[in-house]
C-alpha cells in the first residue's frame, strides 16, 4: 500500500541534521531567524538567569526541542523533495554505462563505403565534440551529435519510456541522436555535437539538480515579502520586553520567541524550497526538461500557446473515414479500396484496409500478389495493384486520378471539394482507367485536446493554431477544436513574426517546434518548448525540451506552472491567517504577571502561560510535516476562471489558517493537560 | 434611530462630496496622468474654469520661470520635492526660532526653542501638524507665512505625487512622470486655494473670526478677565481641514468654539476632512479609466473604517467610568455618553466620528481630547493609525494604498496560479520588495521610540497619567508622528529636546522614506508594459480580492500592534480602571 522508500527517508532524516548548518539556513531568512531564537534558547536552557529567566530549566528545554525540531522538519521537507526530483535524475544517470563508439579516421568517407577499417572502436569518453561516429545495427549511440548522412530506426526507449522506435535520418529536422540510444536497423554517420559532461543526459541531471538549488524570480519576492514581514514581527516581539518593563514586569525571552515564531510565516518559509523543487519535479515526470524554474512559472503565466495543428491538435496521421461511391456500385468500389491497399504499409493504406475489414468487404486473396503491388511515386502520384487477369486498380490524389482516368463520373468534383471542406483530404479509385468513387480521410483531433483547449481558454490561455495547411482544412479543425484564432498556410519562419506580435500586446507566448526554422521563434518565445526528435538547434533555442516529443505536453507544462504558484500563494496566505489565533493565545499569557486583565482575552480558557507557549509551538512544528504531502503534490488544481480560482483558494487556504491553529492549540493544550505535563 | 438617520444623512453627503471632489481633482490633473476618462455630463459646466485658472497659471509659470513641459522621471520628480521641501523646511525653521525679531507680532511672543522649531518645522512641511505647543505661542507672521503656507503647501506636494504616480502606472515603457512644480501649482490654484476660500467663508458666516486684532479681553462668568487671541482663523482652519493637516489655530484645536462655531461647522469640516483624501481615490479610478476601481477600494476602507467608528462609538456613548466613582451625593447625569473632554456642541457621537475621521486620514485635528475617551473608544483612533492612517493624506493617501494593494496582488496572483499583476503591470520582487519595506516602516518608526520613551527617565518624566494610560499616551503620539496624522493624545508633556527631536525624526522619516519608495515603484512601473486583461488576470474588484485586501490590511496593519496596545488601551479597558 505505502511505497516507502526507506533509504531515502534515512538520507533525508540525514540531511536535515547536515543542513542546520547556519551557513546553509541564512538563504532561508525565516528558518534562519528560527535557528537564531534556538541559539537563544540553547543559551537560557544553560543559563536561565540571562534575561532574569525566571522559569524553569525543563520549560527551556522543552521550547529548544521544539523549536530544534520544527527546524529538522523543515530541512527534512526540503531534503525529500530533492531526493524525489534526484531519483528521477539518478534513474537516467545509470544509463550513462560506459559505452563504446566506433570513430571514424576520415571524416569524408560515403556511408556506404565504411568497413570496419574504417573505424576504430574507443571508450565513450574518448569521443570529443567534432568527431564523427558510425553506428549500426545493435550499436549504442556513445554521445549525442547529429546524423550527417543515412537513416536509421532507433529505440529511444530508455530515455523517453516509449516503446515504438523511431526515425532518425540526416537532413530535415529529425537528424538528431542522443546518448544512451539504441539503433535497430540501418547504419548511421553521426557528428558529435557534445562534449564530454555535455551530452543531454548530463545536462538533463544537471538541470534538475541546478533547478532544484534556485530560486526563481517569483520566489525571490516571496521571500523578501516573508522576509520583512520577519522583520516586522521580530520589531513588534523584541518592542514587547520594554514595554513589560514599563509595567514593571519581566517579560521572559523563551515566551517572546515563542510568540514571534507563531507570527512568523514560518509554515510557508519551511515549505518554500520544497512547493519548487516538487514542482519541478514534476515537470521532470512528464519527461520534460525545464532549463530553469523560471520557465516553469512563465509557463504556468502565459497568456497565449502557439498550438501546430498536425500533431498537437490532430494526430496527424490521415485515417480513411468512409467510401464514397460516384456513378458506380457500392460494392464494387469498397473492393477496389481494399485490393488498392492490400500492401500499402503506408498509414493511410492501412486505414483503407481496416475500414474496409470494418465494412466486411471481402476479396479474393489469391488474387492478390505482393509483386503486382504498384508502389506511390512523385511522378504518378498513384499507388494500386495489377490482378493477375490484368485490371488495373489505382488509387490516388483526385488530381492525379482524373488525368489517369479516361473519363470523370460527374459529381465527383463537387464530392471532392465537399470533403475537402469538412476537412479531409479526398483520395480518387479507379479500376481500369474508370474512376468508381473516393476514399475520404480525414485527420483525427487528439483524444481530449477539445476539453484541454477548452479548460485552458475558460482560465484565459488563448490558443492559436497555426498550419501549413489551407484555409478549408485549417477552418475545419479549429473549429472542432473549439479554437477561434488560427492560420492557415502558415510558414514556420512567420511563426517569430506572429510572436513578436503578441508579444507586442503585452503578453507572454508559448509554443512548441522541432525544426531548424523554429529555433528563432523558441528562443522568443516566453517559453518554447522544443522536441527531442528535433534539431539541436531548436533544442538550444527552446527553454524546456519533451524527451516524448510531444507537442501537446505544452498543456501539461502551463498546469503544472500554475499549481506551483498557486500552491505557494495558498501556503502563505494559510501562513498568514494563522497569525491571528496568536495575538488571542499568546499575548495573555506573556503579559500575565504584570496585566492579568488580559486574561479576557483568552476565550479558548487555556490552561496555563506555560501551557500555551508549548502548545502554540507544538502546532508550529507539527504543521510542517503536516503540510509536506501538500507541498510535495501542489493544491488541487482545476481549469477555473481567475475569479473562481481565488475565491476557493482563499476560502480554504485562508480558511484553515484561521481556524486550524485555534483548533490544534486547545486540543493540544488540553492533551498536554491530560498527560499531565501541565 | 435618530442618530443612525443623521449618520446615514452625513455618508450620503459625504459621498456626494467626495463624487464632486473626486471628478474635479480628476479633471485637473486629466492630462498630467493621461486619464482614460472624461468629466460626466452633467459636471461638463467646470471645463469653463479652464481658461481662468490657466490665466493665472501662466503667470506664476512664467514668474517663476518654470517650463510646464519639461516632464520628469521618477527621480528629478523626487529630487524636485525634496528640495522644494528642504528649502521650506530651512525657510518655517527660521520663522519660528526668530518671530520675536519678526513683523506681525503684536503681542511681543518669543522665538521657539531650536529643537522645537525643529520639531514643529518638521511636522508643518509633512503635512502632520503634530503641536508641542499651544498654537497661542505663534506669531500672526508664524501663522500665516509659517503654518498658514506650509499648510498649503505640504497639501499641494502629496496632490501633486497622486498624478505622479498614477502616470507611472498608465506609461507604457515610458520614464517621464509629469512635472512636480506644474502638478504642485495647479493642485493649489485649483483645488486647495478655491476650496479653502469657499469654506473659510462658510466658517465666518458660523462665526470663526478672521482678523488681525490681537487680544479680546472679555469678562467671565467667574468674573476674572480673559484675553482671547484672535487672527485669521477661518482660513486657517478651511486649509487645514482641507489639506489633512490638522494643526489648530488654538491649542484646543477644533474643540475651540472660534476654529469650529457650531454643529453646522463641525459638520462641514468633518465631511471636508474625509473628502479630500478619499476623494482622490475615487479620482484615481476616473484616470485609469475605472470609475468602479475607485469606488470599490474607497468601500473596502469604508468597512474598516465603519468598524473602527462603531468601536468607538459604542465606547464613548457609555458613561465615563471614571465620573461615576465620584462619591457622595453628586449625581452626575451621564445619559449622553462620556462627555469628558468633549464640547456640549457635538455631544459624544459626533466627537467619536470626528476622532475617527482625523486618524482614518492623516488630519490630526481635534474636537474632542481623545484621553478623556473611556479605554474602548480609545482603541479605534489607535488602530485607525495603526493602518497607517486608512485613507491617509492627500495624495500620498493613494501612495500608501496602493503599496498595501501590491502585496495583496502578489499573494492574490499566486493563489490563482498567475505571475502577480495590477492594471496590466506587473508586480516583480523589484516593486514587492519596496512595498514591504514601506509597510515595515511603520511599525520600526513606532514602537521603537515608544520602547526608548517608557524605560528611559526623560520619556518617562514626561508621562502625565500613571500606569496604562500613561503608556498609551507615548505610543498615540508616536503613531501620531510616524503615521503623519498630528493628533494628540494629550496628557503627554512632550515640548521636551527628547520629544522633539524624537517625534521631528519619525515624522519625516514617516512622510519622506515612503514617498521616495512609491516613487521609485511608479518608476519601475512605468517602463513596464501593460499586459492585456483576459479571463485568468486577477481581477482586483471582486469581493474575493477585497477580503484578502482587508484582512491582510488588518492582520499586518494593524494586529501587529497588538501587543504594544495590549499595554495601552486593551488593558485599560479590560482592567476596567480608569
Amino acid at each position: 500500500m505505502f511505497d516507502i522508500d526507506w533509504e531515502q527517508q534515512w538520507t533525508a532524516i540525514k540531511q536535515s541534521f547536515i543542513k542546520l548548518d547556519p551557513g546553509y539556513l541564512i538563504k532561508n531568512p525565516v528558518m534562519f531567524v528560527v535557528e537564531l531564537c534556538t541559539i537563544l534558547t540553547i543559551i537560557l536552557t544553560i543559563y536561565p538567569p540571562l534575561f532574569n529567566g525566571q522559569e524553569p530549566t525543563w520549560y527551556y528545554l522543552t521550547i529548544t526541542l521544539i523549536l530544534v525540531f520544527t527546524l529538522l522538519f523543515a530541512n527534512y521537507a526540503e531534503s525529500l523533495a530533492e531526493l524525489q526530483g534526484e531519483a528521477h535524475a539518478d534513474s537516467l544517470k545509470a544509463l550513462q554505462v560506459e559505452s563504446e563508439g566506433k570513430r571514424l579516421k576520415n571524416k569524408d568517407i560515403e556511408l556506404d563505403e565504411i568497413t570496419e577499417a574504417d573505424y576504430e572502436v574507443v571508450a565513450g569518453e574518448e569521443i570529443e565534440k567534432g568527431d564523427y561516429v558510425f553506428a549500426e545495427k545493435g550499436d549504442i549511440i556513445p554521445r549525442d551529435g547529429e546524423v550527417v548522412e543515412g537513416s536509421a530506426s532507433i529505440d529511444e526507449s530508455a530515455i523517453t519510456g516509449e516503446s515504438e522506435p523511431v526515425i532518425r535520418e540526416s537532413g530535415g529536422d529529425r537528424n538528431s541522436v542522443t546518448e544512451g540510444t539504441e539503433v535497430l536497423s540501418d547504419v548511421l554517420k553521426i557528428e558529435v555535437t557534445a562534449a564530454v559532461g555535455e551530452s543531454f543526459l548530463d545536462r538533463m541531471i544537471d538541470l534538475v539538480e541546478t533547478a532544484s538549488r534556485q530560486k526563481t524570480p517569483n520566489e525571490i519576492s516571496m521571500t523578501l515579502i516573508l522576509a520583512s514581514f520577519t522583520f516586522v514581527y521580530l520589531t513588534a516581539v523584541v518592542t514587547m520586553r520594554f514595554f513589560g518593563m514599563y509595567v514593571d514586569m519581566n517579560v521572559d525571552v523563551a515566551n517572546l520567541i515563542a510568540l514571534l515564531i507563531g507570527l512568523m510565516p514560518t509554515t510557508i518559509g519551511a515549505l518554500l524550497a520544497s512547493i519548487r523543487i516538487a514542482g519541478m519535479t514534476r515537470v521532470t515526470r512528464e519527461n520534460i526538461i525545464a532549463k530553469s524554474g523560471k520557465a516553469v512559472e512563465s509557463a504556468g503565466d502565459l497568456d497565449a500557446l502557439i498550438l501546430d495543428k498536425t500533431g498537437t491538435i490532430t494526430t496527424g496521421e490521415r485515417i480513411a473515414e468512409k467510401f464514397i461511391a460516384v456513378g458506380s456500385e457500392k460494392n464494387e468500389l469498397y473492393k477496389a479500396c481494399l485490393q488498392s491497399s492490400y500492401f500499402d504499409e503506408t498509414p493511410e493504406g492501412r486505414s483503407v484496409v481496416n475500414l474496409a475489414h470494418d465494412l466486411d468487404v471481402e476479396v479474393d486473396e489469391s488474387e492478390l500478389k505482393k509483386e503486382k503491388f504498384v508502389e506511390f511515386s512523385a511522378k504518378t502520384r498513384m499507388s494500386g495493384i495489377d490482378l493477375p487477369d490484368g485490371t488495373e486498380i489505382r488509387k490516388g490524389s483526385v488530381e492525379a486520378v482524373k488525368e489517369y482516368a479516361d473519363k470523370i463520373p460527374d459529381g465527383l468534383t463537387d464530392k471532392a471539394h465537399e470533403i475537402a471542406d469538412s476537412g479531409g483530404t479526398p483520395l480518387a479509385v479507379a479500376v481500369d482507367k474508370k474512376i468508381l468513387g473516393l476514399i475520404e480521410l480525414q485527420d483525427e483531433l487528439k483524444i481530449g485536446i477539445k476539453a484541454r483547449i477548452q479548460e485552458l481558454q475558460e482560465m484565459g490561455v488563448k490558443c492559436i493554431m497555426a498550419t501549413g495547411d489551407n484555409e478549408r482544412t485549417a477552418r475545419y479543425v479549429a473549429e472542432q477544436a473549439g479554437i477561434e484564432e488560427y492560420y492557415s498556410e502558415f510558414k514556420p519562419e512567420e511563426k517569430i513574426a506572429l510572436v513578436e506580435k503578441i508579444q507586442k500586446s503585452g503578453k507572454l507566448i508559448g509554443m512548441t517546434g522541432d525544426g531548424t526554422n523554429d529555433a528563432p521563434a523558441l528562443a522568443k518565445a516566453d517559453v518554447g518548448l522544443a522536441m527531442q526528435a528535433g534539431t539541436n538547434a531548436a533544442k538550444e533555442a527552446g527553454n524546456m525540451v519533451d524527451l516524448d516529443s510531444d507537442p501537446t505536453k505544452l498543456i501539461e507544462v502551463v498546469a503544472i506552472g500554475k499549481q506551483l504558484l498557486m500552491t505557494r500563494g495558498s501556503l502563505t496566505t494559510f501562513s498568514i491567517a494563522n497569525d491571528i489565533s496568536r495575538y488571542f493565545a499568546l499575548i495573555p499569557a506573556i503579559f500575565s504577571a504584570g496585566i492579568p486583565a488580559l486574561q479576557q482575552i483568552n476565550f479558548m480558557n487555556l490552561y496555563s502561560p506555560q501551557s500555551v507557549v508549548i502548545a502554540s509551538l507544538i502546532y508550529n512544528s507539527l504543521i510542517i510535516p503536516f503540510l509536506i504531502p501538500l507541498a510535495m503534490k501542489g493544491v488541487d488544481y482545476k481549469a477555473e476562471s481567475s475569479s473562481k480560482l481565488l475565491r476557493k483558494n482563499l476560502v480554504i487556504y485562508g480558511g484553515a489558517g484561521l481556524i486550524a491553529p485555534f483548533i490544534s492549540i486547545k486540543l493540544i493544550d488540553m492533551l498536554l493537560v491530560m498527560l499531565g505535563v501541565f | 434611530m435618530l442618530n443612525i438617520i443623521a449618520l446615514l444623512v452625513f455618508f450620503l453627503l459625504l459621498f456626494t462630496l467626495i463624487y464632486l471632489f473626486g471628478e474635479y481633482i480628476a479633471w485637473i490633473y486629466k492630462d498630467e496622468t493621461k486619464s482614460k476618462s472624461n468629466l460626466p455630463n452633467k459636471l461638463k459646466f467646470i471645463k469653463k474654469l479652464d481658461r481662468p485658472f490657466k490665466f493665472v497659471e501662466d503667470r506664476i509659470f512664467s514668474f517663476l520661470n518654470i517650463d510646464q513641459n519639461k516632464e520628469m522621471n521618477w527621480k528629478q520628480y523626487l529630487f524636485s520635492l525634496l528640495i522644494f521641501n528642504g528649502v521650506l523646511f530651512i525657510f518655517l525653521f527660521l520663522v519660528f526660532k526668530f518671530q520675536n525679531i519678526l513683523p506681525l507680532n503684536p503681542l511681543n511672543l518669543e522665538g521657539m526653542s531650536w529643537d522645537q522649531a525643529f520639531h514643529t518645522a518638521s511636522t508643518f512641511i509633512s503635512n502632520t501638524n503634530q503641536q508641542h505647543y499651544g498654537g497661542e505661542i505663534l506669531s500672526y507672521f508664524s501663522q500665516l507665512f509659517a503654518v498658514g503656507l506650509a499648510m498649503f503647501l505640504s497639501a499641494g506636494t502629496g496632490l501633486a505625487l497622486a498624478p505622479a504616480f498614477t502616470r507611472g502606472i498608465q506609461n507604457e515603457e515610458e520614464s517621464k512622470l509629469g512635472n512636480f512644480y506644474v502638478n504642485l501649482i495647479k493642485g493649489l490654484i485649483r483645488f486647495l486655494l478655491p476650496v479653502s476660500f469657499v469654506v473659510a467663508l462658510l466658517l465666518i458666516s458660523q462665526g470663526s473670526p478672521q482678523w488681525f486684532g490681537g487680544e479680546i479681553i472679555v469678562n467671565t462668568i467667574e468674573g476674572v478677565k480673559q484675553a482671547i487671541r484672535v487672527g485669521p482663523v477661518a482660513g486657517i482652519e478651511a486649509i487645514k481641514t482641507l489639506g489633512t493637516n490638522g494643526g489648530g489655530f488654538f491649542a484646543a484645536n477644533a474643540a475651540h468654539p472660534f476654529e469650529n462655531p457650531t454643529i453646522l461647522s463641525n459638520i462641514v469640516l468633518n465631511l471636508i476632512m474625509l473628502a479630500s483624501p478619499m476623494a482622490i481615490i475615487y479620482a484615481f479610478g476616473i484616470w485609469i479609466g475605472k470609475r468602479r476601481h475607485g469606488v470599490i477600494l474607497i468601500g473596502a476602507l469604508f468597512v474598516i473604517f465603519l468598524g473602527l467608528f462603531w468601536v468607538t462609538a459604542a465606547g464613548e456613548m457609555q458613561p465615563n467610568r471614571a465620573v461615576t466613582m465620584v462619591k457622595g451625593d453628586v449625581h452626575i447625569d451621564q445619559s449622553l455618553g462620556n462627555m469628558e473632554g468633549k464640547e456640549t456642541r457635538f455631544g459624544s457621537l459626533l466627537s467619536s466620528l470626528w476622532a475617527i475621521s482625523t486618524t482614518s486620514t492623516t488630519n490630526g485635528a481635534v474636537n474632542s481630547m481623545h484621553n478623556s475617551y473611556n479605554p474602548q473608544g480609545s482603541v479605534g483612533p489607535f488602530l485607525a493609525m495603526a493602518m497607517n492612517c486608512l485613507y491617509n493624506g492627500v495624495g500620498v493617501g493613494l501612495l500608501n494604498l496602493m503599496t498595501y494593494i501590491f502585496i495583496c496582488v502578489f499573494i492574490a496572483g499566486l493563489m490563482i496560479g498567475r505571475a502577480p499583476q495590477y492594471l496590466g503591470k506587473q508586480i516583480e520582487w523589484r516593486e514587492v520588495k519596496i512595498a514591504a519595506l514601506i509597510i515595515l516602516l511603520l511599525p520600526v518608526l513606532v514602537l521603537f521610540p515608544t520602547s526608548i520613551a517608557v524605560i528611559t527617565k526623560v520619556g518617562k518624566e514626561a508621562i502625565h497619567n500613571p500606569g496604562f494610560t500613561g503608556f498609551s499616551e507615548v505610543l498615540y503620539e508616536m503613531f501620531s508622528a510616524a503615521a503623519n496624522n498630528g493628533s494628540g493624545f494629550e496628557g503627554l508633556m512632550d515640548n521636551s529636546v527628547f520629544y522633539n527631536l524624537l517625534n521631528g525624526g519619525a515624522i519625516l522619516m514617516g512622510r519622506y522614506l515612503p514617498i521616495f519608495g512609491q516613487l521609485l515603484i511608479a518608476g519601475y512601473l512605468s517602463q513596464k508594459k501593460i499586459r492585456p486583461e483576459t479571463e485568468g488576470t486577477l481581477k482586483v474588484e471582486n469581493l474575493s480580492f477585497l477580503v484578502l485586501f482587508v484582512g491582510v490590511m488588518i492582520i499586518i496593519g494593524g494586529l501587529i500592534f497588538m501587543p504594544a496596545l495590549a499595554v495601552g488601551p486593551i488593558a485599560e479597558m479590560l482592567s476596567g480602571g480608569m
